[in-house]
């Protein structure tokens, strides 16, 4: 055990601090509860509801109904069916996206900051390309040229957001690259590889984790936007931005087929958006103060 | 000497109503816009002045040999030859007739009391500078016209030399985009009903009555703006801020059919939606399995529920409209039966095939996941792919899907040039793969090359006709093509206004029929 640092009790504290903060936040709560609720319904959809893909034309365009609470699309298939799958969808994207985001904005911000000198520059010019490109639209292409599919927006997603995570990385290690503990770690023989693990990852995570809970939001309405384009979900796949498209040739005549996914889509946004506030609030994240 | 090699295919298509979904965001932006807009502007019809929407501003493009505005829907322009509104048969129009010399030679008698909106005469001479300079910046070879030379033979006869027999000559000079525009002018100047009061790129273009228009001269003002999203369209048409749009969103006809402030009207295009199947991609080169694939579509219901019953159930690639359809010899081949039974002695085992659709075509989509739901009903595995429009023809005649969901017509007064672009062997849709692999995507072989050849080339219309109906016949026991539907359009008019005339092809709907 390393007296300087203790990554446990950090995670400890973090926890306690989490749950308190949502607890004295109601939005907070509000965004926690939402995406739990989401998270469960997608988990058990198969139970709830039946195939999304099963209907019949003669019961096209219905309205919500006991039989069909949200209505029926242009081809008779039960909506709430496809709000439910859909919503698998959505969120398994947008976890997804952000995890391979952060996970690659981790490691190249951490390379960047614990290496310096040209590894650091290389890597940051590389991060000032990315950024520099207006993200929706740089995944506009890629997608566009990749073809259309799932996979293939995840992809383009993650290429256009790593960058963020990959600064934010970068600066809290260059700002606990100059803490005492560290030197004293390095003092007293502790490897590389366990300096990094005990002491620079713990102090990163705070921010990144709070950057990835508010990124969750953009990630759904970027996924849902290449979807409704075209560039995402293929048909029959009931994801929430091909309802849209979908529906929106019937705006006038069947407004649910767009307001419902129209609807799923503000509400999850609005709940990751408040989960990440919440989360900010309680891990503070300023990039100045670090665990000890 | 023209290169008029080009496919018609971007050409066609570009101008067939349709709308992207990035379109439709913008469109969405406009429908609260338009809403506010219209409080504030409410009467900005002009009293005596017609507005007219179409899909597109009509300037905007690449028009300049036609003065900056789109030969379609506007009334600027006229051919020397016109296509009835029934399409079957072709008709004088600043020709007053024409004599074939031999098989490569026509002379078309031009007429001697047309003016141009600029005050000039239109000669023999003229029009042939103008037929020239047009298909010299734009070559419109998917039309199977290869003039090889446009000759004043005296002051009103225009001899037209072909590089090869064309019997469809007088039906192709019909096309709006062989309109005369003097070669001179960087304005339109056309002989036209209408004169262009000012045209601005990306502007709606206003249009006079032109006093000295050889037929009566319209006393209507007409506007045509472009509101690309049918929505908009719909909502302006609704609060009376434009009388006339074309294109209407099909989701909303019932709606606006019952709106007793509107008139709402469909007509029968010669367009067919259908699907292509390629017969020489490894699993659909099995005759069984395309049968099972045709027979397995139910065109009817396709058509009744999934676009709202507008158009018309298909039986043959060419749209009953077209005189030489063979629509009526054609049977109906819905049947699951049937397609059960051909899939069972078929060598078919399951592969998945890859059906693309055109992105920006919703119903298409629509059509292909009721197709690919009974397909699996019979056991056929499908998978939809949605595909740019400005790569869509590519994949497709690049033979990389099994099935591919296309959109073709004729706005032409000969639709001769849709057979052979389709399934002759050197035709646009198949030479890629005819050259490189096979003999290229849905040709059926050199029966049908020189079936579609013997009615290209006839001047006698019963054998032409005989030919491609032949043709029609082949292709559909071959199962290379899946007809679906025969495309209507819908335009709506304010109730207040007369007319117009509908036209089988909306781009050339005669304006001057219309009154308010």
């Amino acid at each position: 055990m390393n007296t300087l640092s203790d990554p446990g009790r950090f995670e400890s504290i973090r926890r306690s601090n989490l749950l308190t903060a949502l607890r004295n936040n109601p939005a907070s709560l509000a965004g926690g509860i939402v995406i739990a609720l989401v998270t469960l319904v997608a988990i058990a959809g198969p139970v709830l509801v039946g195939d999304p893909n099963a209907g019949a034309l003669s019961n096209r365009l219905q309205p919500p109904s006991m039989a069909h609470p949200l209505g029926t699309d242009p081809l008779g298939r039960d909506v709430l069916s496809r709000l439910v799958y859909g919503a698998r969808i959505t969120l398994a994207m947008a976890v997804s996206i952000t995890l391979i985001r952060l996970i690659i904005g981790f490691v190249v911000g951490l390379l960047a900051g614990l290496f310096g000198g040209l590894v650091d520059e290389v890597l940051m010019r590389v991060v000032d390309f990315l950024l520099a490109f207006p993200g929706i639209v740089l995944a506009l292409v890629i997608a566009g040229i990749l073809g259309p599919s799932l996979r293939n927006v995840l992809l383009a997603l993650v290429v256009v957001g790593w960058g963020s995570y990959a600064r934010v990385v970068r600066s809290s290690v260059l700002s606990v690259r100059e803490e005492p503990f560290v030197d004293a770690a390095k003092l007293a023989g502790v490897s590389r590889i366990r300096l990094v693990w005990t002491h620079f990852v713990p102090n990163v995570a705070g921010p990144v984790v709070v950057l990835s809970t508010l990124d969750l939001g953009g990630v759904v309405l970027a996924a849902a936007g290449l979807s409704f384009l075209g560039l995402g979900a293929q048909p029959p796949t009931p994801e929430w931005g091909t309802m849209v498209a979908d529906g929106s040739d019937y705006l006038r005549s069947a407004p649910w087929l767009v307001n419902v996914p129209g609807v799923a889509i503000a509400v999850v946004v609005l709940g990751f958006n408040l989960l990440g506030d919440g989360l900010r609030d309680s891990l503070d994240t300023d990039p100045t103060r670090v665990n000890r | 000497m023209f290169n008029l090699t080009t496919p018609r295919d971007r050409e066609e298509k570009s101008n067939s109503a349709t709308v992207s979904r990035r379109t439709l965001v913008s469109g969405m932006a406009g429908v609260g816009f338009a809403s506010i807009a219209g409080c504030l502007t409410a009467g900005d019809s002009t009293e005596g002045t017609i507005r007219i929407s179409l899909a597109s501003e009509p300037t905007d493009g690449d028009w300049g040999e036609y003065g900056g505005v789109v030969p379609y829907y506007t009334p600027f322009h006229e051919t020397l030859t016109a296509s009835p509104p029934d399409l079957q048969s072709v008709e004088p129009r600043l020709a007053t007739g024409w004599e074939v010399v031999d098989e490569t030679t026509w002379h078309f008698t031009i007429r001697d009391d047309v003016t141009l909106h600029d005050g000039s005469e239109l000669t023999a001479s003229l029009a042939g500078d103008a037929l020239s300079a047009i298909l010299e910046a734009r070559p419109i070879g998917f039309t199977r016209l290869t003039p090889d030379s446009f000759t004043a033979v005296d002051e009103y006869v225009l001899e037209i030399e072909t590089t090869q027999p064309e019997p469809a000559t007088p039906g192709n000079l019909a096309h709006p985009l062989l309109s005369i525009q003097h070669p001179d002018a960087d304005d339109p100047v056309g002989t036209g009903p209408y004169a262009a009061e000012s045209v601005t790129s990306g502007e709606p273009v206003e249009a006079v009555g032109f006093d000295d228009y050889w037929r009566a001269v319209p006393e209507t003002q007409l506007i045509f703006e472009g509101v690309s999203d049918p929505q908009t369209r719909s909502l302006r048409l609704e609060s009376g801020e434009t009388d006339v749009a074309l294109d209407l969103p099909r989701g909303s006809y019932g709606e606006l059919a019952r709106n007793d402030d509107l008139k709402i009207r469909t007509e029968t295009e010669p367009r067919t939606g259908m699907v292509m199947v390629n017969r020489y991609r490894e699993v659909t080169s099995d005759p069984d399995l395309r049968k099972a694939l045709q027979y397995a579509v139910d065109q009817r219901e396709l058509v009744e529920e999934v676009l709202d019953g507008i158009g018309e159930p298909a039986r043959s690639p060419f749209s009953n409209v077209i005189p030489w359809s063979a629509h009526d010899e054609l049977p109906e081949y819905t049947d699951m039966d049937q397609a059960r039974a051909l899939l069972e002695t078929s060598e078919y085992d399951g592969e998945e095939l890859r059906f693309i659709i055109d992105g920006n075509q919703s119903e298409q989509q629509l059509i292909a996941q009721e197709m690919q739901r009974r397909y699996n009903e019979i056991g056929i595995e499908i998978a939809i792919e949605q595909v740019e429009s400005a790569a869509f023809f590519g994949e497709y005649t690049g033979g990389e899907a099994d099935l591919a969901f296309v959109e073709l017509g004729s706005i032409n007064g000969a639709a001769d040039y849709l057979v052979y672009v389709m399934y002759h062997s050197e035709g646009g849709d198949n030479v890629g793969q005819y050259e490189s692999e096979g003999t290229g995507v849905v040709n059926p072989g050199e029966e049908v090359d020189e079936l579609i050849e013997q009615g290209d080339t006839a001047f006698d219309e019963d054998v032409k006709h005989e030919a491609y109906r032949e043709v029609q016949q082949r292709v559909m026991d071959d199962g290379v093509t899946i007809p679906v539907y025969y495309k209507d359009y819908v335009i709506g008019t304010d109730a207040d206004v007369d007319g117009p005339d509908l036209h089988a092809i909306p781009h050339m709907t005669d304006w001057t029929t219309l009154s308010k």
